[in-house]
């Protein structure tokens, strides 16, 4: 379903029914509004579930500690569900952000057909989770693989916060750190939300030359940005003390990822 | 000529020399007693407050007026001066019971201090207590805690995951658990594929996929295990912190109040309870912070303030003694204390702050004085005072809980030991009723303090009443008054008291006339209140009260109401009567008549015919027949049928102070003899023909002295009183000058002889041996008379049994 006049941008959010991915839709939404793009949801059946549960001896886990079997019928019941679900989620943040979006539901492998898709997509938004199931900052599989395979910047959304807030981007004069910022300028254009930029590597000095021209150049007020210069070890540290919301990683800095208590763009 | 019953003026009013008293003005005198004459109520006083037990608590019985309040509070507040002062009282939460909140007794002018200082407390807390938790330090052990936890399942899902990867299984997240399957380079196996394989190979990964599982649940199973040690480590983090946050602010007030072993305990319980409950108020405090909850209020203000904090209900704090308290309300709440509600969220809640005290609370370890009307009159506050006298124990329950009647949870505050003499104060008739139909009440008040409402007027006593005289002036800031008006008010005091040789202890008022005496004298420009100021004060005192007297008087003036008062006339006699109209009373003459004929031997009372007369006057009148009968008629059937009746009388008739003037009535119509009307009669009399003494003597001779004035003294008028009222009179000027002058006079009659005598000028006569009366003389005409009555019954009952006349 597409609604309004086609936009320039595109916005992939990859959606499962899950708690998770119901709150990076809800982020995505409010990106593809700042960027003025378009809203693709995607709801990824996964192959390797549905192979699973054809096999004659399969069972599930649940939360609670108990086993069950897993049956093709009961399985395929659950995800209509979800489906339904995140249709039902998709439609309401497009009617509040006023948005042109689509929802498609398509059967494969989940990395490799959000890859694919997100080649043509200017970002693609997740959900954060990992297999604790409760517990919370480390990275899914399927999160890790993603940042390993596709080509566009990906946001991860942390479960408890909006993206409202101090933004931090992490500069190390690589190409992805560039786009990496000029994401987040693109993102807090007309908004308060303070900007630091944690200059790392070898030649701090030169980073922060280069970033301050690039922010004088994109015409950001003097007093709306910090420069600081950081480590890689000092980071969670660093992002805590300035509360960001969002961080804005080149991939070579995704590593710190796993510590974090917050959402994340990691550009390649 | 004089009569031998005539009264001299000396015997009309019993005076008070001026010159007996040794001062110039009241304001010489030095001693000036509050109280005199109440000896019997006063020791009573004394033994009530002084001896220690149950239920020696003190009613205070007596007239109005006498001064009873006054009495009890002067004496109250001697004996205070001479105890200890109570301590404080206040109730405090009960941190582990918080429906049951513990009070605290603690020397006199602690509890003020000590709320002041953990309000101190409190806000020392208030500001401590953010800050260390957003502390660097604490933040960091926090995060570190948490990671922890996170890592315990994320490490186990890992291994599991990396366990499977070996045997080329995945592990799989499915909307229902957790699931393994075996796989085939990147991608899991298709069920054609599974089947091709060898059974062997299958079985292989059925079994290890089997134990997979097993380990996902042994995982599963623990979480919960570290979700709650995570929370007893985040606990015990917290309180580490508010511990060290708060500790020494507490044992700073611990050592100043370490000589009260109760409050030490409770501000150690405060210690812990602030550990414990640190983090919850903390997010109250950051959800005020961040405007979601009720702005304006700070975390000092709200939770902690409400919770620690002291509720002071007594604060004894610069007393002197014990209190005396007066509870002017006694209302079952302002008596026992009461436990008020907020309303929240449109419900009613309370806690400890709410609770109030009441006047047994104020007056614990003194005294508490109450008007015993007030306290029956008010609904439950009886039973609630018995209740606390008898357990010595004040218990703040509200009505509906006592009763049962409303059943949510409320607050019982921990009662407190009860110490108070309670001091009633009221009229002989409530005490007497409470004696007969509470039999509780003579338990509880063992003491009676009985107040009197006059004293002998000895000249010992008159000097006593003229030092209360001076005390009274002093206590109202009056004028000082000169012996002569000294002299007037005892003078007054005897008439108030109906008694030339009483005084009248209505202090109240003697107060009044003293009062208005001086308003009086002020606006004459008199320093110095003179007896003139003290008349006149009374005069118009008279004068405001009098308008029915006026209008009665011009009735009878106008001749609406007729009283004859010259000629003589046979059958009709002046009887005298007093109307009381609130605090002031007079005489009115009322015109009494007798007829009689022929009959059964009855004398009729018409007004009790009519149900006019009370049981009082009937028997008066039913006196009358017994004295006819035996003084006239012992040998011989008494014929006589007469009727008697007040006339114009339109009210009730009661008392039997005309029962002389009735048979004066009675006498002259039997022996025809006309009484002289410008007598007024009055007395009681008995079966031998004595008049005994009648009430309001003054009053009744001044209500026929004004209509005889009115219409002008001749000489010939007077007024027949019994002997035995004469030493009560204290009559006004006006009568003792006409009296003195001849124109009026007052006969002390002792029998129905002197007094008939009196009124028609013919002797009665006494009985000879015979039986008979001297010829001439009333009783002659009487005997006569009655003789012929009975002839003719006699006569009248032979033809009625038809033999005709001898």
């Amino acid at each position: 379903v597409t609604e309004g006049a086609v936009s320039r941008r595109l916005i992939i959010a990859a959606v499962d029914g899950s708690p998770h991915s119901l709150v990076a839709l809800e982020a995505a939404a409010q990106v593809a509004s700042q960027l003025n793009a378009r809203l693709r949801a995607m709801f990824v059946e996964d192959i390797d579930l549905l192979r699973t549960a054809e096999l004659p001896f399969s069972r599930v886990v649940a939360s609670s500690g108990e086993s069950r079997p897993l049956t093709l019928e009961d399985l395929e019941r659950q995800l209509r569900r979800l489906e339904e679900a995140a249709r039902k989620a998709v439609e309401a943040a497009g009617a509040r952000f006023r948005l042109s979006w689509s929802f498609d539901v398509v059967r494969g492998a989940v990395v490799s057909e959000i890859a694919r898709a997100g080649a043509e997509a200017d970002m693609i938004t997740v959900g954060r989770a990992g297999w604790s199931g409760r517990g919370r900052a480390r990275l899914g599989s399927v999160t890790r693989a993603l940042l390993d395979y596709c080509p566009s910047p990906v946001l991860l959304v942390e479960m408890q916060d909006g993206l409202e807030g101090p933004v931090a981007v992490l500069y190390d004069r690589g190409e992805a750190a560039r786009h990496a910022l000029d994401l987040a300028l693109d993102m807090i254009r007309g908004r308060p939300s303070p900007l630091t930029v944690l200059l790392l590597g070898e030649d701090q000095a030169g980073a922060r030359r280069e970033v301050q021209q690039h922010l004088r150049e994109a015409g950001m007020p003097e007093n709306s940005w910090t420069l600081r210069d950081e480590t890689l070890q000092g980071l969670p540290e660093a992002l805590r003390k300035i509360r960001a919301k969002v961080v804005f990683a080149p991939q070579s800095a995704a590593g710190i990822l796993d510590t974090l208590r917050c959402s994340a763009v990691v550009v390649r | 000529m004089r009569h031998s019953t005539e009264l001299s003026v000396q015997a009309l009013y019993t005076p008070c020399d001026p010159a007996a008293f040794t001062f110039e003005t009241t304001a010489d005198i030095v001693e000036r007693p509050e109280v005199i004459g109440q000896v019997r109520a006063v020791q009573s006083l004394q033994l009530g407050v002084e001896i220690p037990g149950d239920g020696y608590n003190v009613f205070a019985l007596g007239p109005e007026g006498v001064g009873k309040r006054f009495v009890v509070e002067s004496h109250l507040a001697s004996a205070a001066k001479l105890r200890p002062s109570p301590p404080d009282l206040c109730y405090i939460n009960n941190l582990s019971e918080s429906n049951k909140p513990r009070s605290l007794l603690l020397p006199a002018g602690t509890a003020v201090r000590l709320k002041q200082d953990v309000q101190e407390l409190i806000e020392d807390i208030s500001t401590a207590l953010p800050g260390s938790f957003e502390t660097e330090e604490y933040q960091s052990r926090l995060h570190a805690l948490e990671e922890d936890f996170r890592s315990k399942p994320a490490k186990s899902f890992e291994e599991l995951q990396e366990r499977a990867r070996r045997r080329d299984l995945a592990m799989l997240q499915t909307p229902m658990g957790i699931a393994f399957a075996p796989v085939k380079g990147a991608e899991v196996i298709s069920p054609e594929e599974f089947q091709k394989l060898k059974p062997a190979e299958r079985e292989r990964m059925e079994k290890e996929i089997s134990e997979l599982q097993d380990e996902v649940q042994k995982v599963m199973r623990q979480i919960p295990r570290w979700e709650r040690e995570l929370r007893t480590k985040v606990r015990d983090l917290n309180q580490e912190v508010a511990s060290f946050a708060i500790g020494h602010v507490i044992d700073d007030l611990v050592a100043t109040y370490r000589a009260h072993a109760p409050v030490v305990a409770y501000l150690q319980e405060v210690r812990k309870d602030v550990i414990e409950h640190a983090k919850e108020f903390l997010q109250i405090h950051e959800a005020q912070a961040s405007g979601r909850a009720p702005a304006g209020a700070a975390l000092a203000e709200t939770v902690l303030s409400r919770r620690y904090t002291v509720n002071v209900l007594v604060d004894n704090s610069g007393r002197k003694g014990a209190p005396v308290v007066y509870e002017d309300h006694p209302t079952y709440d302002n008596l026992i204390g009461r436990i008020e509600h907020i309303a929240q969220m449109g419900t009613l809640v309370t806690d400890f702050n709410l609770i109030k005290g009441g006047a047994l609370h104020r007056a614990n370890g003194g005294y508490l004085v109450m008007d015993a009307r007030k306290v029956l009159m008010m609904p439950f506050a009886w039973d609630a005072l018995k209740r606390a006298l008898q357990s010595r124990q004040l218990r703040i329950e509200s009505l509906g809980q006592a009763f049962s009647m409303v059943s949510t949870v409320s607050l019982e505050p921990e009662p407190i030991p009860l110490d108070v003499k309670v001091i009633l104060i009221g009229d002989a008739m409530l005490y007497y009723l409470l004696c007969r139909f509470d039999p509780e009440f003579s338990d509880l008040f063992k003491v009676s303090a009985d107040f009197d409402d006059e004293t002998q007027r000895s000249a010992e006593n008159q000097n006593r009443f003229a030092a209360l005289i001076a005390s009274l002036a002093s206590r109202y800031q009056l004028h000082p008054l000169d012996r002569g008006a000294v002299a007037r008010v005892i003078e007054y005091s005897s008439r108030l008291a109906g008694d030339a040789q009483r005084l009248s202890l209505s202090v109240e008022t003697i107060a009044e006339i003293l009062r208005e005496a001086s308003y009086w004298a002020g606006k004459s420009g008199h320093e110095v209140v003179g007896a003139a100021d003290v008349d006149y004060a009374i005069e118009s005192r008279d004068f405001r009260s009098d308008r029915i007297r006026e209008r009665t008087r011009e009735a009878i003036l106008r001749n609406t109401v007729y009283i004859d008062t010259g000629g003589a006339v046979v059958g009709q006699v002046n009887g005298l009567s007093v109307l009381q109209l609130g605090r002031f009373a007079f005489g009115q003459p009322s015109r009494i008549t007798a007829r009689v004929r022929a009959g059964k031997g009855e004398v009729v009372d018409i007004e009790r015919e009519v149900e006019l007369g009370g049981p009082l006057h009937s028997k008066g009148v039913l006196i009358l027949s017994a004295f006819l009968g035996a003084s006239y008629a012992s040998r011989f059937p008494l014929a006589l049928s007469a009727s008697l009746v007040f006339e114009q009388s339109y009210g009730g008739v009661e008392g039997d102070s005309a029962s002389s003037a009735e048979l004066y009535a009675l006498l002259s119509a039997i022996s025809e003899t006309p009484i002289r009307q410008a007598y007024a009669v009055t007395g009681s009399v008995n079966q031998m023909g004595q008049v005994q003494p009648i009430g309001g003597a003054n009053e009744k001779i001044e209500g026929f002295f004004d209509v005889c004035a009115a219409r002008g003294l001749t000489g010939e008028h007077g007024v027949l009183i019994p002997a035995s009222n004469v030493k009560h009179l204290m009559l006004k000027r006006p009568v003792l000058e006409a009296v003195r002058d001849g124109k009026f006079r007052i006969h002390a009659v002792e029998t129905i002889a002197q007094g008939i005598e009196v009124l028609t000028g013919i002797p009665h006569g006494v009985r000879d041996t015979a039986g008979d009366y001297p010829a001439g003389t009333i009783g002659a005409l009487v005997q006569k008379r009655l003789k012929e009555m009975a002839q003719k019954q006699i006569e009248f009952a032979r033809l009625a049994e038809g033999k005709g006349p001898s």
